[in-house]
């Protein structure tokens, strides 16, 4: 099953009204729309503002999404109406949106658009977060430490995966698991996802 | 018993991990349907295994970009899930369900007999049978004879007797003609005593 499918799954269970499908669109989602506003919006407090209203539009609009494309080329196009909103009360044009855009907006670069909107504090707490995903990666068994780069790094499937270690698909899936727990467990100080707080 | 309570701690923890590493599988885009389908109920259903879902996304966010990981607004998805929270619970209209082959074949089949069934019932006792016409003859023969002698009675006699113009008469040709070749015969025997009064 491909993320586009899965993606579908949880767009008709929001579709027959359960709220808490939608969270996971948002976390799953948050950081390409952010990504996707700072190549507009050049205030990291507006951009989330932007991102908010955005979410709720594709939340009130969700009934007719019928997924004729991709749930974030859709997102996208519905993000970017509230960011040329922005543009224009604040006085400066619109840039028209393309496919191009839409398709160049999928990709994760490096985050040179937020790179620009550090102030101390973020840039403090990026440093963190790069020393943090550093040391867990360090810290890894090499067969993790493969598993995990050759999926978030390199994109490869599991089947590539399991062909490439020449191990059982079912030790890719626990190895990446692994990885990303280690991961997740150093981030967990720096980034303050208290337990309880979030949800 | 302490050893027990020990060994079931231990279960728990095996579930709980094994559902987590199906999260990761499930982020990953790389489970069958039906599989999905249940990771995805339980993370709808269990608070703490989202707030796994996210951080495993962040993850691997954090790998690909640190600038982007640490731009993760500690309140954002739950201003978002707030807003949410605050509107209707959005609905889509549900697609009609699909026929099943079986039903494709055999429904038009059976909307052709019920039509036919339904003229039968309505157009059979309208129809003359050997019976009826017999009937009809022996019961109203003094109907039939006036018409009889109303068809053969000239056309000029009947507009004098009407105290019409015998100009009328080709109009009364016609519609005498048109009343004979009616479409509800059973009526003509009326129109013509009709027209006699």
């Amino acid at each position: 099953m491909t993320e586009r499918e899965i993606d579908q799954q949880l767009v008709e269970r929001v579709q027959r009204g359960d709220k808490a499908a939608f969270d996971l669109l948002v976390v799953k989602y948050q950081r390409k729309i952010f990504r996707l506003l700072s190549r507009l919006i050049r205030d990291s407090a507006e951009i989330e503002d932007v991102a908010q209203e955005a979410f709720v539009k594709a939340y009130r609009a969700l009934p007719n999404f019928r997924g004729d494309s991709a749930f974030y080329t859709w997102l996208y196009r519905i993000a970017i109406d509230p960011a040329k909103n922005y543009l224009v009360s604040q006085g400066r044009r619109a840039p028209r949106s393309t496919q191009a855009d839409i398709e160049d907006a999928e990709t994760f670069d490096d985050g040179d658009h937020l790179r620009d909107l550090n102030t101390p504090d973020s840039m403090l707490v990026t440093k963190q977060v790069g020393e943090a995903v550093n040391r867990a990666i360090d810290q890894l068994p090499e067969d993790l430490r493969t598993a995990i780069v050759l999926r978030e790094l390199e994109g490869l499937s599991y089947e590539e995966i399991a062909e490439s270690m020449q191990c059982p698909i079912g030790t890719v899936r626990s190895r990446i698991f692994r990885a990303r727990e280690a991961i997740a467990l150093e981030l967990r100080p720096i980034l303050d996802i208290a337990k309880d707080k979030r949800w | 018993m302490e050893q027990t309570a020990s060994n079931q701690g231990l279960n728990n923890r095996a579930s709980a991990t094994l559902t987590m590493e199906r999260i990761s599988v499930l982020l990953d885009g790389e489970m069958d349907r039906t599989e999905a389908a249940a990771a995805i109920a339980a993370l709808c259903a269990d608070p703490a295994l989202r707030r796994h879902w996210h951080e495993l996304h962040r993850a691997g966010d954090a790998l690909r970009s640190q600038e982007v990981a640490a731009g993760d607004a500690e309140d954002f998805c739950r201003r978002v899930a707030a807003a949410i929270a605050a509107e209707p619970t959005v609905l889509a209209p549900r697609a009609a369900k699909p026929v099943s082959g079986l039903r494709r074949y055999w429904a038009p089949g059976l909307a052709v007999a019920a039509s036919a069934a339904a003229v039968a019932l309505i157009a059979v006792p309208l129809m003359p049978t050997p019976e009826t016409v017999s009937i009809a003859k022996n019961s109203i023969p003094s109907q039939v004879a006036t018409v009889d002698v109303a068809a053969q009675k000239p056309l000029s006699t009947i507009a004098a007797a009407r105290g019409l113009n015998p100009s009328f008469s080709p109009y009364l040709a016609a519609h005498r003609e048109l009343i004979g070749n009616s479409v509800v015969p059973r009526a003509t025997v009326y129109l013509r005593s009709s027209e006699e009064r």
